[in-house]
């Protein structure tokens, strides 16, 4: 999509990079410290959160390129995607909800709303490029 | 909606024998930001609109064109 990735672009992919490394990482460990020696009082808590932080790491990442992008028209785009990703997700994520509600659908863990969303990023990423192709 | 504006890149470039790559890199642009542009799929910023039109030593008003 890209055939000359910017500065603010190599520099988002490195720390979206660097973020999934620590998320593998920092999952493993959690989740074997609550097999074999879970935690109680607020430690379980500081530790049940620390998978989220890598995720948010992603998401701040995404802000720091749209702030550091030069290309006024690729930075036009990725705003545009975040829009539509966020959009979609909440269309999907509140449709879901009523069909939990009323018709008995399996319960959606809210860590997963992050997975739509990346999701929905990644096909508004197909839909921008075929648009501004 | 907003009517689009119609634009010269296309001819101006020609006229210099430059390729849109060309283009984008005086502009320090993307060669997708040019594309873009050019095929009116996306209006510049005045600032872009500035620089484009002081490499082509030309008025914005003699590159972008409405109706």
């Amino acid at each position: 999509m890209y055939r000359n990735w910017s500065k603010a672009m190599k520099r988002y992919q490195a720390r979206v990079a660097a973020a999934m490394v620590g998320y593998i990482g920092v999952l493993v460990a959690v989740d074997w410290t609550f097999r074999n020696m879970p935690p109680e009082g607020p430690l379980k808590y500081a530790l049940a959160v620390l998978p989220a932080l890598p995720i948010i790491g992603v998401l701040m990442a995404m802000g720091a390129y749209v702030i550091e992008e030069t290309d006024e028209f690729q930075k036009a785009q990725t705003v545009e995607r975040i829009i539509i990703a966020t959009g979609a997700t909440l269309a999907i994520t509140t449709g879901w909800g009523f069909l939990e509600n009323f018709a008995g659908l399996m319960h959606m863990q809210l860590y997963f709303v992050a997975v739509i969303w990346f999701a929905m990023f990644g096909l508004a990423n197909i839909w921008t490029a075929w648009r501004y192709r | 909606m907003e009517i689009p504006l119609k634009n010269r890149l296309r001819v101006l470039r020609a006229e210099r024998a430059w390729s849109q790559a060309d283009l984008a890199a005086r502009l320090e642009v993307s060669r997708q930001s040019v594309n873009a542009i050019e095929t009116g799929k996306y209006d510049p910023s005045l600032p872009l609109a500035f620089r484009i039109a002081r490499l082509f030593e030309a008025p914005i008003e003699a590159i972008f064109l409405q109706d």
